[in-house]
């Protein structure tokens, strides 16, 4: 895995060598375009088509702070449709780790969802879907941003460790069966990208970061996430989704050391 | 990544030149002052203004860090004791640091003995290779919190980057990062003859490694960024410890309040009404939104927007202050 991910960072650097920053914005975007190089890297010679009629990517045009840029993943397909996302492929495209994550949705619909991600450098940020039929579909947002890789991971690295693995999970309203409701997991870990060079010591800041994350609803597993070094500090996922039946959540995070973090959550109002 | 070039930048630079520091010691240093160093407005000691006896401070630009200004956008100064000189923070760029050591040396010829970093924010402590390495090997020591170096080490790379890109690559070739000699873990006091300065190293606030001067004889407390005044407040520890710590401020006695940005203040209602309604309003915005189960996004566009034109720099920190508040608050 270290070696898979020098070479992802080599080959961005190679690929980003020639660019000059010019003209408006669409011009940026061109520049800044690099799916040619980062595609191959996760999808191989598979063919990706325009996901514009399916999902869309939301994300600031320019992020208050490259450590921590929300991105939120939107389902354009009606509860009655008959295509299905499986799982979205997050990528930050000119991140020295251009994977956020992989979020895979193995028993039900999920409306939309969010994360926050950090952005090393002007970049496109890419969602691609994998279609119940099969089908690779993308789409595409394009982010100002710059630092966020090697911007320190915590403000207070103490704190940080002391809370090590702590997970909150919270909802918008109380669950109601067949009302879609939003509810958010959060985790508490510095996510140490291992991207921080040491100046005193010459030496990297060495990397501990969240590497998978499953959210289980009512018994069933409702987001499969496999994280890396992208994702900001003190892990989210919000999600909307639609309960058939009101029930409690069961959360499970591991990270690079091995670490295994769980959390239980019922509703007030007991289930049923 | 900025890792590799940042470590071959500080290893293939070779300032200060031996024949420098011999020449700060004969007290020739104005004679050497156009020497590969920018002229101009960037160029001569930097202005101090003696604001309590023995303590000058030197009043940086309420602007972002860019080439024209080379980084002086924070307070500096210096307290002239009778056995030493005791340098508080140092400027944004070596130059800034140069140019705060000829200050030094056209108001006393006094030696330096400390260097005191207030934090480890870039505007406050890029200038420390020009006052670290002006006595005699190992006479300046480096005085910070406790948490000062693992702060820096943790963000020195960024830090590097950052002055490279936006003061210019001949400044970051001569920034060094320095471990600190003297760390500050509660209290420390520093005798400099006819005075004592008390250090306090503060629980996370602006950052986590805030670190005050107060001189007991004089009633003057040097704040770091602690205190913003005109200048918008950046929230880079914890908004709420930071509201803690103010009020501690408080009772402190103090008649002069030197902040790290923004003009010395001669009550703490003075130095700190305006920062602490900022504060609250930053809080309360934030915690309305996350009480509504909102998005940083619907944050950003809320919070705190009543203090808008209340502060120079505000478009561009304040929607990075909610950023940050709201981070600790869906915790706390
Ligand atoms: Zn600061």
């Amino acid at each position: 895995m270290p070696g898979l991910r020098l070479i992802a960072a080599a080959m961005v650097a190679a690929a980003t060598i020639a660019l000059v920053p010019q003209g408006g914005q669409a011009q940026q975007s061109i520049e800044y375009n690099q799916w040619d190089a980062v595609k191959p890297m996760y999808f191989g010679d598979r063919e990706i088509g325009d996901g514009s009629a399916v999902l869309a990517v939301k994300a600031p045009d320019r992020a208050h702070d490259a450590a921590l840029v929300p991105v939120e993943v939107i389902s354009k397909l009606g509860p009655d449709s008959d295509q299905r996302i499986e799982a979205v492929t997050l990528l930050v495209e000119r991140n020295p780790v251009p994977l956020a994550g992989r979020f895979a949705f193995p028993s039900q619909r999920i409306g939309k969802f969010s994360t926050r991600v950090r952005v090393q450098s002007y970049t496109y940020i890419r969602a691609i879907a994998e279609m119940a039929d099969g089908r690779l579909l993308r789409a595409s947002k394009f982010v100002k941003a710059s630092g966020g890789c090697s911007a320190p991971a915590m403000k207070d690295p103490e704190e940080a460790m002391a809370n090590l693995g702590q997970i909150r999970i919270r909802t918008s309203g109380d669950a109601r069966r067949s009302q879609p409701v939003t509810a958010q997991v959060m985790i508490r870990h510095p996510n140490y990208s291992g991207m921080q060079y040491d100046q005193i010591h010459r030496s990297y800041i060495p990397a501990h970061y969240v590497e998978g994350i499953a959210v289980d609803y009512a018994g069933q597993t409702l987001i499969r996430a496999k994280t890396d070094i992208s994702i900001s500090e003190n892990p989210t996922l919000r999600f909307t989704f639609t309960p058939e039946r009101v029930d409690g959540f069961a959360v499970s995070v591991t990270d690079s050391k091995n670490n295994t973090f769980q959390q239980h959550w019922a509703p007030a109002g007991g289930q049923g | 990544m900025l890792g590799p070039q940042g470590a071959d930048a500080a290893t293939d630079a070779v300032w200060p030149p031996l024949t420098r520091r011999a020449a700060i010691a004969t007290g020739a240093v104005a004679a050497l002052s156009g020497l590969s160093w920018p002229a101009g407005a960037q160029a001569g000691p930097l202005p101090v203004s003696e604001v309590a006896p023995g303590h000058f401070v030197h009043y940086g630009a309420h602007q972002m860090t860019d080439a024209g200004n080379a980084g002086d956008i924070a307070n500096c100064g210096f307290v002239v004791g009778r056995s030493g000189v005791a340098v508080i923070d140092s400027g944004g760029s070596p130059a800034v640091g140069r140019r705060l050591l000829q200050a030094v040396r056209r108001t006393t010829d006094r030696p330096i003995r400390y260097l005191i970093n207030t934090h480890m924010h870039p505007d406050h402590v890029f200038g420390n290779v020009a006052l670290r390495t002006a006595g005699d090997d190992g006479a300046v020591a480096i005085v910070g919190h406790a948490r000062l170096e693992a702060a820096l080490r943790a963000r020195s790379d960024t830090y590097l980057g950052q002055l490279k890109a936006r003061v210019g690559p001949t400044a970051a070739k001569r920034a060094r990062f320095y471990q600190t000699d003297i760390a500050v873990e509660a209290t420390r006091q520093l005798d400099l003859g006819d005075r004592t300065l008390e250090l306090t190293a503060w629980p996370t606030a602006h950052t986590n490694n805030d670190l005050s001067v107060l001189d007991p004889t004089t009633g003057t407390f040097w704040a770091g960024d602690l205190v913003f005044r005109t200048r918008v407040p950046a929230v880079d520890g914890s908004v709420l410890g930071w509201l803690d710590v103010l009020e501690r401020l408080r009772a402190r006695p103090a008649s002069t309040i030197l902040p790290g940005h923004g003009r010395a203040a001669s009550s703490w209602a003075a130095a700190l009404d305006d920062q602490q309604r900022y504060l609250r309003a930053l809080v309360s915005g934030v915690r309305a939104v996350l009480d509504d189960f909102g998005t940083i996004e619907q944050a950003v566009a809320t919070a705190g927007r009543s203090e808008a034109g209340r502060w120079a720099l505000f478009e561009q920190y304040h929607a990075r202050n909610v950023t940050t508040a709201y981070a600790e608050l869906e915790w706390n």
